[in-house]
């Protein structure tokens, strides 16, 4: 009986047991089902930011370019690839930037030979963007060295058309125009997605520290050109002003002497004219007082011997009495 | 158990066909030709991207790129007509056009660059042989140097095309004198510079010296010229001078009474001061005078 019924129970239990197995099956089976669908359904979508923009493919044919939003694909048979195409990219020559800023010339890249055999060390600064997704991802190998190759070229090209001194000071700008315009030209006929922004020199001098203590020799020698320019004009400045000074003085010096002789003149003749007037009243007396007069004064303080022409000298004055006399 | 089995034949039919099917397409991309080769052969070339189909098992598909391709060649040495050597660093832009062609001639991207390695340095060669070292070096039109590159990217295609190969373009990225004669080009620059400093120096010295020579001319003729007018104002006043006393002295009597007034003062004049000592003759009219007086 016991038997009988131990038997019963391990066929209950097992028939229970089997039960719960295709049970648990069934929840596994529906769980990978799930998570298969999740997956299936979340590939199905894609977003594109505004950054950005979508090459679709389908079977590995391009179908479609997709802007920015929240689009939908069918799994496994369409792809899409997102390409930066607003982003500004840049190119180094000459040069690199590590990530803490650093930076490290490549000779190879900066040193070229100007148009009138000089040798220049020159680096650029590259700005692009991708102009066409479709073209960037498929019409070239590597769209990005393709350029930069090209660059280089017309880098060349154009400093080996121009002077040093131009590459170095004053035609950079137009070293710049030249280079980027070329490169446009030719970038034109690669067709390869992207557009070149600009072209900068980022840095342009000699080559080597002696050349370039050569060249800042010349820079020093300009300067002082300028200073011994600056002091000829000071000393020409300071010259015609002394012209002014002098011609002023020798001028107003001559006027002076003009107009003290014309005074002179006419002090004269003011004096003249009075003591013309007396004389005209009584000639011989007025003559003869102003003859004494004279005498008087010349002979203040003259010693005066008179020749008696036998050999002696009589002396004549001063006489005390005499010079008494007139003093009184 | 025949349901079993019958099960089992379904299985395998199905996943036979599977088989078949995957095995009777391939897809092809953008930027590539398939080639479908059928025991080693090429049967077709398809250029066109999206799902295709082929016999299953028997064809076999070989995929071409076709993108432009860079081959960035590695530097080299040329020597122009006036046999001076330059260093060339080139690079080709290409492509494969027939990829039949291709297949057949060199079949892989290997074998096209060394062929295309030699037939380009051998026109670069050619080209700059033909070219005075002035001709590529100078003060002109920058664009003229892509003038030659086209000539060149001509010729290689022209030699490329029996490969199936199209050349977008080859270009010299780098064109230098060989880095041996770096050293002299340097020392010349060094002296070039060196005589232009001097030079700027000298020529500054000299406009300097000019500049103050003529502002010492200039001096010199402008206070000469203000000392002839300072002459002429003077004896301008020496000649209103003598007018005003000619129109005095108008009779004889004046002049006469004006040359007495004229003796007296001389006389004054020079017997003025001390400690003086006058001979007279006693003939002289002063002593006469003075005797007279005694």
């Amino acid at each position: 009986m016991n038997n009988t019924n131990n038997w019963e129970k391990i066929r209950n239990d097992a028939k229970k047991y089997k039960k719960d197995s295709k049970k648990i099956t069934r929840y596994i089976i529906l769980g990978i089902i799930i998570f298969l669908v999740i997956l299936i359904v979340s590939s199905m979508w894609y977003t594109v930011n505004d950054q950005q923009k979508a090459v679709v493919t389908t079977f590995g044919k391009v179908t479609s370019v997709e802007g920015a939003g929240l689009h939908l694909k069918i799994p496994g048979v369409q792809h899409a690839t997102l390409v930066d195409v607003n982003v500004i990219r840049s190119i180094d020559i000459g040069y690199r930037t590590d990530k803490s800023g650093n930076t490290t010339a490549i000779e190879i890249e900066s040193k070229m030979i100007t148009g009138d055999y000089n040798i220049v060390n020159i680096d650029f600064y590259v700005e692009y963007q991708i102009s066409d997704p479709e073209k960037y991802l498929y019409a070239s190998e590597d769209p990005e060295e393709l350029l930069k190759l090209l660059i280089q070229s017309q880098i060349r090209s154009v400093v080996g058309s121009l002077k040093v001194d131009n590459v170095i000071t004053d035609g950079k700008a137009q070293l710049e125009t030249s280079v980027y315009e070329l490169s446009i030209a030719e970038l034109s006929t690669y067709d390869i997605g992207l557009k070149l922004n600009a072209i900068r020199i980022q840095d342009s001098e000699p080559p080597t520290d002696d050349v370039k203590e050569a060249f800042a020799a010349v820079i020093n020698a300009g300067q002082k050109r300028q200073t011994l320019l600056n002091q000829a004009s000071q000393y020409e400045a300071e010259k015609q002003k002394l012209i002014d000074a002098e011609t002023d003085k020798l001028i107003k010096q001559a006027e002076y002497e003009k107009v003290s002789r014309i005074n002179e003149a006419n002090k004269q003749v003011a004096m003249f004219n009075a003591m013309y007037g007396q004389y005209i009243l009584n000639r011989d007396i007025t003559k003869t007082r102003m003859y004494y007069e004279a005498l008087e004064d010349a002979l203040d303080g003259v010693t005066l011997y008179i020749d008696t022409g036998d050999g002696t000298l009589q002396k004549l004055l001063p006489i005390d009495t005499f010079v008494d006399g007139s003093n009184n | 158990m025949k349901k079993f089995i019958f099960l089992i034949i379904i299985g395998v039919i199905l996943l036979f066909s599977i088989i078949v099917f995957f095995s009777s397409i391939y897809i092809v991309r953008e930027d590539q030709y398939a080639c479908v080769l059928r025991f080693s052969k090429i049967e077709k070339v398809v250029s066109e991207a999206g799902l295709q189909f082929k016999t299953p098992f028997i064809d076999n598909v070989k995929y071409y790129s076709k993108k432009v391709l860079i081959y960035d060649i590695e530097p080299s040495s040329v020597f122009t007509k006036d046999k001076m050597a330059m260093t060339v660093d080139f690079y080709i832009a290409w492509e494969i056009a027939d990829p039949l062609t291709f297949y057949s001639t060199i079949g892989s991207i290997e074998n096209a660059k060394s062929r295309l390695d030699s037939i380009t340095y051998n026109n670069v060669k050619n080209l700059m042989g033909t070219l005075n070292q002035n001709d590529i070096i100078n003060e002109d039109d920058p664009s003229l140097r892509n003038e030659i590159y086209k000539q060149i990217t001509d010729n290689v295609a022209k030699a490329s095309q029996v490969y199936g190969i199209t050349i977008k373009d080859v270009k010299i990225k780098r064109f230098d004198l060989p880095t041996e004669n770096e050293n002299s080009v340097y020392e010349r620059m060094i002296s070039e510079r060196n005589k232009l400093a001097a030079t700027i120096i000298a020529e500054a010295e000299k406009d300097a010296t000019k500049i103050k020579t003529e502002a010492d001319r200039a001096y010199n003729v402008m206070i000469s010229d203000a000392e002839l007018t300072a002459k002429l104002t003077i004896a301008e006043g020496e000649q209103e001078y003598m007018s005003i006393l000619a129109q005095t002295f108008d009779t004889q009597e004046k002049q006469d009474f004006y040359q007495f007034i004229r003796s007296l003062e001389v006389l004054k004049a020079s017997l003025n001061g001390n400690d003086k000592t006058v001979i007279l003759s006693k003939d002289s009219e002063l002593a006469k005078l003075l005797i007279g007086l005694d």
